[in-house]
Formats: structure tokens, C-alpha cells, sequence
């Protein structure tokens, strides 16, 4: 099966072997384009394991899997599955000891926050809306409000955990995949993305224009990617013209007063950076 | 003495700014243009030749971008982003 996620392409081979819960969380992600010109993250199915240890850690019978940096390559593992993904070389092997949609999907989100920046997007762990079809991403700390902004937007939500944003019109919002989506059941169309709002609570709604070093290192502690130099170089690299090409304010604002119109408001006053 | 930039730190330039990310500690820092300057040059010049820099870059006195060279680079150490060379 192919499809996209988070502005990754994807390949799933073989076919045959995937199970209906497998399919069906497939079937929640993009179908990929008729002329996608990406070259696709193929993901095959295994008979064996890709990988082996004696360490029960690295099996957990509960969630979270583990996901670990090792020789360049991500390797995943749970009770249910052991997977091996390379970002690089765009392929990822996985072999799963039941048939639940769980380890494909840890394993195609684990592939996209990887290979995103390769690509030249990066996926955020943020809440993002398209207004008047414009991305905005609302990024910060825990307790900053994203799922609350997120939960009483009245415009398209994305996400309200985790966005990517794909390189496109500079920079296109796009969904993640599974993660943080409202279940209104209609799917929010890719937009260009106009502006990145750092959030924290303050006494009442202010904006104001973080400095591209400032707004990176902000934004930057939001990026859910493996810690290995290599993708890091890719994540600054992709970060830099990001706070370059669009802008990014710090908004302090308070659950009383909704920032709906004073957002619509600086969207409208916003210029593309060149 | 130099120091070098910790194996385990990614970089990069934003304009004349800078943004360093501990990938150890998962740490992020923003440097304006006097700390991206020292960065740029930690690996090459000792802290005369980095105060040497500040004051040629940014007109400033002396006694001032040593300070800030001093209490810049405790930073950097007490972070672990450079490394005794």
C-alpha cells in the first residue's frame, strides 16, 4: 500500500501480509498523489526479526515502545514487534508478533519524524489550524495551552499534539497522521504556513516578534527528532530558513479572552519573509 | 587554552545569530550576534583573541567584552557544550 504521512511518502510491502486493522489505519492517512515525485519510505514486513537482544527492557509489554539511536539507524521495539528503520537509505524492515495496527503505526510515525528533515520539513509537537486557508502552529512547554487553544478553535484543526510542516509554498502545514487529530471525521486540507505562535499564559492577549535565534530555539525544543547529530545538523539547518521564511510571535493570552480575531488580525497585517 | 565545541552540541548560523542544541541534554540556546561571534571562533582563538574579536566586531571597550567573553564561556562549560581542548 502507499500513502503519505506527515508529507513523508510511503510504501508498504507486501501487501498481502498486512492485517484489516493495519489497513484501516492506513486508510486514515493521505493517499499519495498520482505524480508524487518522493521517493517512498518503504516499509517491509519481515518473517524474522531485523535485530536481536536478551535485554527484557527493550520488550515492553506495555506501551511506549522503545525507540533507540544506534549506528545511524532507528531501532524500535515492544513485546509485539521488533522494527529497524534508516532514514538515510529511506527503508525500514519490521516484524510484528501480532496484528494490531500499533507497531505499523509506531514504526511509520517513528520513519516520518526521522526522515522529515531530510526532506526539508520537520514535524512539531504542536497544535496547528488553517485560518482563511493559512497554517498557524501554536508551539511551547507543557501546560501552554496547544490542546486548549486547539479545543476551542473555531477554524479547521489539524492537530492539537503533533503537525508537520513540509516544504511547499515556502512551507506547507500538514497533518501528522494518527496523532492529536479532532474526531470530526473531515480532513483538513494542507495549507501554507503563515505564521508560528510560541504560546504561554500571561494576564491578557499580547503579541510579539520573537528574533529568528530566539524563535529557533524556541520552536526547536518542539521538534520530536531522534537526538543523533546527523538528523540534528538537517533539523537546525531546516529550522533556520523556517524562522526565516515565516514569522514567528510569542502569544500570551488568557483562558477569559479568546485570540481568535487578535490572530486573524496580525494573519492580516503578516507578509511572507523573502 | 581553546576549547572545543562538545561532539554531542548541533549548530547553526541565523544570520548573524546562532542557535546550539545539546542533543546529550536535549537543550536548545539562542546566541545573539556577540555569542554566535564567540562560538564561530571558540575552537580557534584563546580568550584574548576571542575579546580580541569582540572589541574589533562591535566597537566595544575592553574591559567589557572580557567580561562578557568570561561570563559567556562559564556558560558554555557549565552547560557542557564545550570541552576542555
Amino acid at each position: 500500500m502507499r500513502f503519505r504521512a506527515g508529507g513523508v511518502r510511503f510504501r508498504v510491502e507486501p501487501d498481502a501480509r498486512l492485517s484489516p486493522a493495519e489497513r484501516e489505519a492506513i486508510g486514515r492517512l493521505e493517499p499519495e498523489a498520482a505524480d508524487d515525485p518522493q521517493e517512498p519510505v518503504l516499509i517491509e514486513l519481515t518473517n524474522r526479526a531485523p535485530w536481536t537482544s536478551d535485554d527484557p527492557a527493550l520488550f515492553p509489554q506495555r506501551d511506549p515502545a522503545v525507540l533507540r539511536w544506534v549506528g545511524e539507524r532507528l531501532l524500535g521495539s515492544h513485546g509485539s514487534f521488533v522494527a529497524e528503520i534508516d532514514p538515510f537509505a529511506a527503508r525500514a524492515r519490521l516484524h510484528r508478533r501480532d496484528e494490531r495496527a500499533f507497531p505499523l503505526e509506531v514504526v511509520i510515525r517513528a520513519s516520518m519524524m526521522a526522515r522529515l528533515p531530510l526532506l526539508g520539513g520537520l514535524p512539531l509537537h504542536a497544535a496547528g489550524v488553517v485560518m482563511d486557508g493559512k497554517g498557524v502552529v501554536f508551539f511551547g512547554p507543557s501546560g501552554a495551552g496547544k490542546t486548549t487553544v486547539a479545543s476551542t478553535s473555531p477554524v479547521p484543526v489539524l492537530s492539537d499534539e503533533l503537525v508537520a510542516v513540509a516544504p511547499g509554498r515556502p512551507f506547507d502545514l500538514v497533518r501528522s497522521g494518527f496523532w492529536g487529530e479532532q474526531g470530526s471525521g473531515r480532513r483538513v486540507e494542507p495549507a501554507p504556513l503563515a505564521l508560528l505562535v510560541d504560546l504561554a499564559r500571561g494576564p491578557r492577549l499580547r503579541f510579539t516578534a520573537l528574533r529568528p535565534a530566539v524563535a529557533a530555539g524556541r520552536l526547536l525544543a518542539s521538534v520530536p527528532v531522534p537526538r543523533a547529530p546527523s538528523l540534528w545538523s538537517r533539523v537546525l539547518a531546516v529550522g533556520a530558513e523556517l524562522v526565516r521564511r515565516v514569522p514567528v510571535h510569542r502569544m500570551e493570552w488568557a483562558l477569559d479572552e479568546p485570540p481568535w480575531e487578535g490572530l486573524a488580525a496580525l494573519l492580516d497585517g503578516l507578509s511572507p519573509r523573502t | 587554552m581553546a576549547l572545543r565545541r562538545h561532539p554531542d552540541v548541533a549548530w547553526q548560523r541565523i544570520g548573524d545569530e546562532a542557535v546550539l542544541m545539546s542533543l546529550a541534554e536535549g537543550r536548545v540556546l539562542g546566541l545573539n550576534p556577540v555569542g554566535a561571534l564567540v562560538w564561530g571562533l571558540v575552537e580557534e582563538r584563546d580568550e584574548d583573541g576571542l575579546v580580541a574579536a569582540i572589541v574589533e566586531g562591535f566597537l566595544a571597550e575592553d574591559a567589557q567584552a572580557r567580561e562578557d567573553v568570561r561570563d559567556f564561556l562559564s556558560l558554555l562549560r557549565e552547560r557542557r557544550l564545550v570541552v576542555e581542548a
